[in-house]
């Protein structure tokens, strides 16, 4: 009898642990997709990772805000094959609670690399390896990570895959890369202010600025944007956690195009000290 | 004349509220406080003058506070200074019903699980306190001087994961700032901004 209550015990938590496991386990469903299906030694190509958040949970950005952590893609690659440029990321959901701030992804989003390959390639196929991690919360936090793969054929011939258009969407959509070679933030004490004196010739407003650099300014306190002729000003709250002002910081400025579209775009500007 | 005296008891009583709130800062008092411990004895930071107090904000089923105890660092540091006489106060700001919010069976349980060696273990389900330090993720890390000024606010290191195995080659900058200030030496870094779960306090 101890013995047949101690086996109905153990398998009662065998269940409730491997039920738990599931659960978590299908916190994110991760899918890899790759513009092309074939390519040709030489030529570049996407990779997109999408990571597809249960509801009610979220991940973060790569700046993640007041708490969390960013989610990270570590690349295995074969020989001949580069990363050409850093992770392209969406723009993020500003998520405030409880007197915080983050920058994350409720629903679904995908995090897109550029690849180079070397005219040098001498194999049928190549095998791109991820190594994704995030951390995912609700009330709770759980730190996870998966790896996936995905094989592209080496060929004569150039071939698109089924998810080309879907990859190109997306790029349309990311935030464009910008270098400013004007604009400028100083700082006080307390305050930061960012001067955008250059910028996209399509701005027609601009709408809010993240910082992507992390720990400078306060999350938790809007930036305060004026707009003004082909230039726009934000004031920032520092971070109480700033130790030293940084030479550069790098933005996401969300604007609105001519058409009333909303767009964005990355980028770095200097202290003027 | 008694509009004057109206005016001041409101100045005076502003003042108070002001400093009352004053935010904890680095280089600044640090703001005064008091609490019990989860068996119900009363702490005022006050009582502490003269020593060095090191706060820190505890949520025993946060992973980032899980990578600090399973890997016995965070005892390892307590140990080492309260025997060095620094006052380690833990403090626990997650609300009723919210995740880390124990009862007093299951700390005790905790504290002997882990072997921790703090001085107390405090109980803040208003995030009065929390809210007073800035405090937003667990955890968090304040380091105190003998004359109660805020000589250290944020990370315990410099390496922001859940992952155990980077402790090693992190900076611990709670260590980092008592040698530092106990050698008379100044503080090199005084602030870093605290990786970790937010917080759970009263409310949305």
């Amino acid at each position: 009898m101890k013995n047949f209550i101690f086996l109905i015990a153990a398998i009662t938590l065998f269940i409730s642990y491997n039920l738990k496991a599931e659960d978590s386990d299908n916190l994110v469903k991760l899918d890899i997709y790759s513009n092309v299906k074939q390519i040709q030694v030489g030529s570049d190509f996407f990779i997109a990772i999408k990571l597809d958040v249960a509801e009610e949970w979220h991940i973060y950005w790569k700046n993640p805000g007041d708490s969390g952590l960013p989610t990270e893609v570590k690349w295995t690659l074969p020989k001949g094959v580069e990363a050409d440029g850093g992770l392209i990321w969406q723009v993020p959901e500003r998520i405030a609670w409880s007197g915080m701030v983050n920058y994350g992804f409720e629903h679904d989003v995908y995090l897109i690399q550029k690849f180079k390959t070397s005219r040098l390639i001498d194999a049928e196929s190549l095998k791109i390896k991820a190594h994704v991690n995030w951390l995912i919360c609700k009330e709770k936090c759980i730190p996870q990570d998966k790896k996936i793969e995905i094989s592209i054929a080496v060929g004569e011939m150039f071939e698109k895959s089924e998810y080309s258009k879907m990859i190109q969407d997306l790029l349309a959509s990311a935030p464009k890369q910008f270098k400013s070679t004007k604009s400028y933030f100083k700082s006080d004490d307390e305050n930061l202010e960012v001067k955008l004196t250059d910028m996209p010739s399509d701005v027609a407003q601009i709408i809010d600025l993240y910082l992507i650099t992390d720990s400078v300014t306060d999350n938790t306190v809007n930036a305060k944007v004026e707009n003004g002729n082909n230039k726009a000003t934000a004031k920032f709250k520092l971070s109480p956690y700033l130790d030293v002002v940084p030479a550069e910081i790098e933005l996401l400025v969300l604007y609105k195009d001519k058409n009333g579209n909303n767009k964005s775009y990355e980028t770095i500007i200097k202290n003027s000290k | 004349m008694k509009k004057i005296v109206t005016i001041v008891a409101m100045m005076v009583i502003t003042t108070l509220f002001a400093s009352a709130l004053e935010i904890a800062k680095v280089g600044k008092k640090a703001p005064a406080f008091k609490l019990k411990d989860y068996k119900g004895n009363e702490h005022k930071l006050t009582d502490y003058e003269g020593s060095y107090v090191v706060l820190e904000w505890i949520n025993y089923d946060c992973p980032f506070v899980k990578k600090h105890y399973e890997s016995k660092n965070m005892q390892k540091l307590q140990k080492e200074f309260t025997d060095k006489g620094v006052i380690w106060l833990t403090i626990c700001s997650s609300a009723k019903g919210k995740q880390g919010n124990f009862t007093e069976s299951e700390i005790d349980k905790r504290r002997k699980d882990y072997k921790s060696a703090e001085t107390a273990y405090l109980i803040d389900e208003s995030g009065e306190v929390g809210k007073l330090y800035n405090a937003k993720v667990t955890p968090d890390m304040v380091v105190i001087s003998p004359n109660q000024e805020v000589i250290y606010l944020g990370a315990i290191d410099n390496i922001p994961s859940a992952d155990q195995e980077d402790i090693e080659r992190a900076e611990n900058y709670v260590e980092q700032a008592l040698n530092s200030a106990m050698k008379g030496e100044p503080v090199k870094v005084k602030s870093f901004k605290p990786y970790g779960c937010s917080i759970k306090y009263a409310g949305k």
